[in-house]
């Protein structure tokens, strides 16, 4: 049995690879239970401060092309920059979390990173 | 479970469904009428199973009913407590579905999706591809970095090449999707352009379109196509018009929900641990 509308693409394979990465950024389901409360709380905390870190390097760039950073001053900001990316990425392998696991849906908004 | 009812659409006809028209697990589909317009439902004894036949047993009811009339699709699986509910759904919602009827009569939906065919934001660009122009003396120096001892330094020139690289992708978007939906709106009646969800994607929208002007609109499309092969193109439709529904989600009423919750607790049953609330 088969709709009887028609879907025509000369890339099928590209097309399910991006809507399956597409279903991955879907709002899931809210599954609190004691053993995973913890990295639900982890996953909300590392992607506020992921939020605020990109919020960072888009300033720090912004005032870079401006050129009202010295060179001390850029690489006092990479320095900074860099150290916290890694601590995030430390913390995520602690709690098991993915690069794409941190973001929030915010429906019609869209994602919040 | 006593007897639920399987919704697929709101139809401007309260007249009879032919006969040969299934719906989910070959029930009868009714037309359950009010004030001139009806409601296409079957009843459902068991438990939704197996999602995506389902769904497209629910599709294929749509589109059937869909050449007969002008139809308000409803969203899988929309399931009521009882045939009273349907009617008071109907009823509270009479003047949108009515507005929605007239609006959308002889009109179907097509959707199109691009994407470019490399995954992934880095295509191999170099900084110096950026077109960055140093601002002053001390700006950051493309090439000048001091290596291994400004690690900070390096650390930035990535992250600005991957902004400006962004930043590259985005424009072109913007400038690919502003030149299809130029060619595409002259032959449709509404649009929906959604956010673009993935850097790969470049454009993603659904158009409603009048039935006599598919043809144009087809033609339109292809010569887009032709023009722009380096991307991967998805054309689909014609569809019932379910994004293009105008009336406001109807709030679900407490049986109702428990209908929806009763008729997919097999299928949630079977999919595991992972599906929740």
């Amino acid at each position: 049995m088969t709709s009887q509308a028609r879907v025509e693409t000369d890339s099928p394979e590209v097309f399910v690879e991006e809507l399956e990465r597409l279903q991955k950024k879907l709002p899931q389901s809210i599954q609190a239970t004691p053993q995973n409360v913890e990295k639900g709380l982890a996953k909300l905390v590392l992607t506020l401060i992921e939020l605020i870190r990109q919020l960072l390097e888009k300033q720090a760039i912004r005032r870079m092309e401006a050129g009202s950073l010295s060179d001390d001053q850029i690489e006092n900001v990479g320095l900074t920059l860099m150290k916290l990316e890694n601590k995030m990425k430390e913390l995520q392998a602690v709690f098991g979390l993915k690069d794409e696991d941190l973001n929030i849906n915010l429906g019609p908004l869209g994602d919040l990173l | 479970m006593t007897d639920s009812y399987a919704a697929y659409c709101v139809l401007d006809s309260d007249g009879e469904i032919p006969e040969d028209v299934a719906g989910l697990y070959a029930c009868d589909v009714r037309n359950l009428p009010y004030g001139g317009i009806g409601v296409a439902a079957s009843v459902l004894t068991r438990s939704i199973d197996n999602l995506v036949a389902r769904a497209v047993e629910h599709e294929k009811v749509v589109e059937r009913l869909m050449k007969m009339h002008t139809v308000l699709p409803m969203r899988f699986p929309s399931v009521f407590g009882s045939r009273e509910a349907v009617l008071a759904m109907l009823e509270q919602h009479y003047g949108d579905f009515r507005g929605d009827l007239q609006r959308l009569r002889n009109q179907v939906e097509f959707g199109i999706r691009v994407v470019r065919p490399i995954a992934g934001l880095d295509f191999g660009l170099r900084i110096s591809d950026c077109g960055f122009v140093p601002q002053g003396e001390s700006a950051f120096q493309l090439g000048g970095c001091r290596g291994p001892e400004a690690p900070g330094k390096l650390y930035m020139q990535e992250r600005y090449r991957r902004h400006k690289h962004r930043q590259r992708l985005s424009e072109q978007a913007a400038q690919f999707g502003h030149k299809l939906d130029a060619a595409l709106s002259e032959f449709a009646s509404e649009k929906r352009l959604r956010s673009l969800a993935t850097d790969r994607f470049v454009f993603d929208g659904v158009y409603l379109v009048d039935n006599y002007r598919r043809v144009d609109f087809r033609r339109a499309f292809t010569g887009v196509k032709c023009s722009e092969p380096d991307f991967k193109y998805l054309f689909s439709g014609p569809w019932p018009p379910y994004n293009f529904i105008t009336m406001p989600a109807a709030e679900t009423t407490e049986p109702a929900r428990g209908a929806v919750a009763a008729a997919l607790a097999g299928c949630l049953g079977s999919a595991g641990d992972g599906a929740g609330a």
